[in-house]
């Protein structure tokens, strides 16, 4: 996704606001001004897009409760807005002419927000398909000049079965009434293959979003192996590095070099290992890490194994997020809260170069975090070259509060690592902190 | 608008005692109406040095409330000047700094610097104006209209631009929708409505 537009969502007002995405995106602001409103919104989107699915808000780690908790609510009692609308731009090869653009329009629906209106628009075409009337789906096609609206035969609106645009490719319609004009217009060559066609096939090349907790589960002193399913907490995660040791030992052994390359630079461990009470894969195991001590820089001393559960809490609490991002084959976005939590500077500045790293690789990362040292790392290295990401691959979105709305702020970094677009106040708290500190 | 602060009255700004009009400009730097540009001689051999200085740096680059230019181009710059020959003061890294970094606001007491700074021929461009304390060291209109120009800053916006793109001015909403005339089709993109029979 290159950029979000949002409408009447949550915190943000009747105003349309752009959100720049890039490779690496840092959700940055006060508490409560909507940047865990903002990833829930990229997750569902995502899904009204490429699953063809209604969004479920609630699904953990965001609950964002019913749609009246989701439409925006001005100040006055009762002035709710009846709708809400958000637009991703998404350009699957990176060129002005390939960028797609998808917008829906959310009602409530049984008091949940239900995508009532769904477009998927490129240069000059465009689909949409209306169920904001209860019993017809209405399918509208726009093509140069050409426009038309017919209802969709057979369907009933507001199923939670929402109509996919892929059925579409082989619909032919009329157009042209007027006196001796009359056309067959063939929707599969006219939209279809050069609209749906690239957008149906990106959803079977790019995962879904994955979105991580800002709390991660508590380390355990003994694990019992569990289902390998994702889940925002990284329960997964033990099991995960379990199985990969037991039958994966090459892609383990990857895995447990970038895990421990990670570790030496940001001071948490040295070395991890899955120690197995049993030969069969559903015996009990430990994760162990251990560290060394650096004073004797020649030949650095082995300390003792500990149990990861004797470890201080950062560790466990970093290692889901490390484990998902530094594994092999994974292309989803992914959505991180808080990935600083539990963790000392010199960690924190070692997650940016980190997050600097996968952006580069491919994978798209949204970071909601208040952590100057993951900010300030990521705009080192970005100026200093030592990532193949640029600058424009960076943005750093500043959710600002107004009033009783939030306004976002894209803010751009520029070669020198210098910040662009910030707008005055920005980090305001910080700089009267400082001067107070230095006595200014 | 893009300013520079001469190493000669440094205190005035980040001392811990600054005078009126230098807290007056570290105000304005901090309001975010101005930045601070950096780069070469200047911030390697002088501000560098100052602790104050460093601190608020930090959180000033973080801020966007300073850019920094390529030390390398500056360092040219210099040479080139010098070579030239053609400065009244002995500061041709910070004017250097200003023909590189689009800056035309200058802080300074160097009575020669502001000659410089003022010289078309030195510093290219538009010529450069100067904010000083040499006579009153307390916040004078003449500071104040400074600091409420706009346009001394060549290259460097300072109103954030409206990263928004033409094709992302609409959205298309229910309400749109909801609004249309009977027999009428909303065209988001055209923000009018169509006939459809």
């Amino acid at each position: 996704m290159d950029s979000i537009t949002l409408q009447n969502y949550r915190c943000f007002g009747s105003e349309e606001q752009t959100a720049r995405l890039a490779p690496l995106t840092l959700l940055v602001g006060p508490n409560s001004t909507g940047k865990t409103s903002f990833l829930a919104l990229i997750r569902a989107l995502w899904d009204v897009a490429f699953r063809e699915v209604v969004p479920n808000f609630r699904e953990e780690p965001f609950d964002l409760g019913s749609f009246g908790e989701i439409v925006h609510r001005g100040a006055q009692r009762g002035h709710a807005a009846e709708s809400f609308a958000a637009e991703f731009e998404y350009a699957y090869v990176k060129t002005q002419s390939n960028t797609m653009h998808f917008r829906t329009g959310f009602q409530p629906l049984d008091g949940f927000p239900f995508p009532a209106l769904r477009t998927v628009a490129q240069n000059d075409r465009e689909i949409t398909i209306d169920s904001t009337e209860s019993g017809t789906d209405f399918v509208r096609f726009r093509s140069g000049d050409m426009v038309d609206r017919r209802p969709w035969p057979g369907r009933r609106a507001q199923s939670l079965s929402l109509l996919p645009f892929r059925w579409f490719s082989d619909m032919s319609i009329e157009w042209g009434h007027t006196e001796g004009e009359h056309w067959n217009i063939d929707l599969g060559s006219l939209i279809f293959e050069p609209l749906i066609g690239p957008f149906v096939a990106e959803r079977h090349r790019v995962a879904r979003p994955f979105a991580m907790s800002p709390v991660r589960s508590r380390p355990e002193r003994t694990y019992d192996p569990v289902l390998l399913t994702q889940d925002p907490e990284g329960d997964y995660v033990p099991s995960y590095l379990a199985s990969l040791a037991r039958r994966e030992a090459d892609q383990w052994h990857a895995l447990k070099g970038r895990l421990e390359k990670f570790g030496s630079i940001s001071g948490l461990f040295d070395e991890i290992t899955v120690r197995s009470f049993g030969s069969s894969p559903g015996d009990p195991f430990q994760i162990h890490v251990r560290k060394y001590s650096h004073i004797r820089s020649s030949r650095p001393r082995k300390g003792p194994w500990r149990n990861l559960i004797d470890m201080g809490y950062g560790v466990s609490q970093a290692l889901p997020i490390l484990t998902e991002l530094l594994r092999a084959g994974r292309e989803s976005v992914v959505l991180l809260q808080q990935p600083e939590v539990h963790l000392h500077p010199q960690a924190q500045a070692a997650l940016g170069t980190l997050f600097c790293n996968v952006a580069a690789g491919g994978r798209q990362l949204v970071v909601e975090t208040h952590s100057d040292y993951i900010i300030d790392r990521v705009r080192m290295d970005v100026r200093d070259g030592k990532t193949d990401l640029k600058p424009e691959d960076v943005s750093i979105l500043y959710f600002e509060p107004r009033d009783l709305d939030v306004k976002i702020h894209s803010i751009r970094l520029d070669e020198m690592g210098n910040v662009l677009d910030a707008p005055p106040g920005y980090r305001k708290f910080f700089m009267e902190e400082m001067r107070r500190s230095i006595g200014l | 608008m893009c300013a520079i602060v001469d190493n000669n009255v440094r205190h005035e700004v980040f001392g811990a005692a600054p005078t009126e009009a230098g807290q007056y400009f570290l105000d304005w730097l901090e309001r975010g109406d101005g930045m601070l540009a950096l780069g070469g001689r200047l911030l390697r051999d002088e501000l560098s040095g100052y602790q104050n200085f460093n601190a608020w740096l930090v959180q000033a680059l973080l801020a966007g409330q300073a850019r920094r230019v390529n030390d390398g181009e500056v360092d040219a710059a210099t040479e080139e000047l010098k070579r030239r020959g053609i400065c009244r003061s002995d500061d041709e890294h910070i004017l250097a700094l200003a023909r590189v970094s689009g800056a035309r606001l200058l802080f300074t007491n160097d009575r020669a610097l502001q000659q410089d700074f003022r010289d078309r021929e030195i510093i290219g461009g538009t010529r450069g104006r100067v904010y000083t304390t040499v006579e009153r060291s307390d916040v004078r209109p003449a500071h104040r209209e400074l600091l409420r120009r706009t346009d001394l800053c060549q290259g460097w916006p300072m109103v954030p631009e409206r990263n928004r793109r033409v094709s992302m001015v609409y959205l298309f909403g229910i309400f749109a929708a909801r609004c249309r005339p009977a027999g009428a089709l909303y065209d988001a993109r055209q923000r009018r409505y169509h006939r459809y029979s």
